[in-house]
């Protein structure tokens, strides 16, 4: 009697762990404005080319105005300017060391912070550059994970500089690049 | 009675853990800063009434006149009424607070009051600074109330003087991406917040939890919460020795200190302002959201942009025990602090700004 409880606790503990772990990989949506299949977007992927070739097909082939862009052209934080080097004129100046000299670590920091909206300014400019130079409405961020991973889009509309469209999607074991990006594009666009 | 009760619930409804057991919080004087020596009364009556309003459980309170007798006693000190931050650490181990409250205050025109509170924290080190204006009320106590109930929020490392409704457009910054930044951007979509693209229009972050703890810190013009730091402990050698590149250093040093840390506000707000023309004026506030790695506690900053300040902070955001999805759970429990300001606090600071 008493093994046999034992033996549902442990049952009733494995299941909770295996719905818990399950649970935080659910998907969510969210469409505050559907995209129409004749838009300008550009799609903004990091994987291989066939993998990007595959995806933008897809786009076209449901009548989307896919504007060619790459994701090596929105640079990353680090590139713009490698702001460890200013670490180099940091010491730590923290009251809780009492051994500390003193410092430029407030001065660090706060450069460390400006040049992160500074960052996000450029990206900024770059985002209305691509409205107004390349007429791109929506820009579409995708990334797409094996199996018993979540992939992931965003879509954001230039106009407004506001998310519109989100997903995280748990692809499934029958799932290939194609019926993700198909799933996306559904989900993005009602079509 | 009412008033009371209010403040009870408010309490009741913080998430954070309160001061410990047997802590001791210590108010200093609230020092009159206009030349009308007539209000000179008040820098006593203010944190004496402050004292006796802030009644938390297991904490014990000291009011100015004792503070001053035991330094006395004690250390042959006289409590002042202002301090430099880096006196503050000294101070508050020879009171033995867990907590030093001090601040100044200024009568301006059309029966309104300028308060500055600061607060230091002795276990971090930290020190938040507010500012309130308010009308000097016609019953100097209303006044007392109001800030008392700040103070007792700040106490528990909860500031927050402005509500911000669904429809409010949001820059999010933090350090998470991909599908976790989606979990943050989907719990405020279905609240019907209108999230900026910001930060959100990068397929990864290279801000994590070590290097985005900077952002604890926001300096504004008007309240602020910092880390204190002690220059008396730079040793600074220089003399005849000195050669042609190690002055050249000093130099550059001393041309980046004076940039970035003491014209550090005026250009970050000149940023803010340029942030928000690059967004077309589409940012009402910047929330500034940490993680831990484990995603399981938050601490949030926010930043009003076009009144360039400083109107929520909070710490230890913990997600519940039992919380399937930690990152969301902590996510909408932000969003219920959005909605669900205290009345008091919002009568108090939007209007009279």
């Amino acid at each position: 009697m008493i093994q046999t409880t034992r033996f549902t606790v442990v049952i009733i503990l494995i299941a909770a762990t295996y719905l818990l772990s399950c649970s935080g990989k659910r998907g969510i949506q969210v469409t505050a404005k559907k995209i129409a299949p004749n838009s300008s977007i550009a799609v903004i992927v990091d994987h291989p080319n066939n993998i990007k070739n595959v995806i933008v097909a897809k786009f076209m082939s449901k009548g989307f105005r896919v504007k060619a862009f790459n994701v090596s052209d929105l640079y990353t934080l680090k590139d713009v300017f490698d702001i460890s080097d200013f670490k180099k004129v940091s010491y730590n100046a923290s009251l809780k060391d009492d051994n500390s000299l003193l410092s430029m670590e407030k001065t660090y920091d706060n450069i460390y912070k400006l040049h992160v909206y500074n960052f996000e300014i450029n990206k900024a400019q770059l985002l209305s550059e691509m409205k107004e130079k390349w007429k791109v409405r929506y820009l579409v961020l995708l990334d797409l994970k094996d199996w018993q991973e979540i992939s992931w889009g965003r879509a954001i509309d230039l106009y407004t500089y506001e998310i519109i469209w989100i997903e995280n999607y748990p692809a499934r074991h029958s799932d290939t690049v194609e019926t993700i990006v198909d799933h996306f594009i559904r989900s993005m666009s009602g079509l | 009675m009412t008033r009371i009760i209010a403040l009870f619930i408010l309490l009741a409804t913080l998430p954070m853990s309160a001061p410990a057991e047997g802590a001791v919080i210590a108010f200093g004087y609230l020092e009159n800063r206009s030349r009308d020596r007539d209000y000179d009364y008040l820098e006593t009556i203010f944190p004496n009434s402050f004292a006796t309003s802030v009644k938390i459980a297991d904490v014990e309170v000291f009011k100015p006149q004792m503070i001053d007798a035991r330094l006395k006693q004690n250390f042959n000190v006289t409590l002042k009424k202002d301090y430099d931050y880096y006196e503050l650490p000294d101070i508050a181990e020879m009171i033995g607070s867990d907590l030093f409250i001090y601040g100044n205050f200024n009568p301006l025109s059309r029966n309104r009051v300028k308060i500055v509170m600061h607060i230091y924290f002795t276990e971090s080190k930290e020190v938040l600074t507010f500012t309130n204006i308010g009308r000097m009320e016609t019953e100097i106590f209303r006044l007392v109330d109001r800030i008392t109930i700040m103070v007792t929020n700040i106490i528990h490392k909860f500031y927050k003087i402005q509500k911000i409704p669904p429809g409010s457009r949001l820059a999010i910054l933090t350090n998470v991406d991909g599908e976790e930044a989606n979990k943050i951007y989907y719990a405020f979509l279905k609240k019907r917040y209108r999230i900026t693209s910001f930060q959100s229009n990068d397929l990864a972050t290279p801000l994590k939890v070590r290097t985005f703890d900077r952002f604890r810190y926001i300096t504004t013009k008007d309240n602020s919460y910092s880390a204190i730091r002690d220059w008396r402990k730079l040793k600074f050698f220089h003399g005849t020795w000195t050669g042609i590149e190690y002055n050249k250093r000093v130099r550059y040093l001393k041309a980046l200190y004076k940039k970035y840390d003491l014209n550090y506000l005026d250009i970050k707000n000149m940023l803010l302002g340029k942030l928000n023309e690059s967004f077309d004026r589409r940012i009402d506030h910047i929330l500034i959201i940490g993680f831990n790695e484990e995603k399981s506690r938050a601490w949030l900053r926010c930043i009003n942009i076009r009144r360039r300040d400083l109107i929520w902070i909070q710490s230890d955001i913990e997600s519940d025990t039992l919380a399937s999805d930690k990152l969301l759970n902590i996510t909408e429990k932000i969003i219920s602090y959005m909605s669900t300001v205290s009345k008091n606090l919002l009568t108090n600071s939007t209007g009279e700004r």
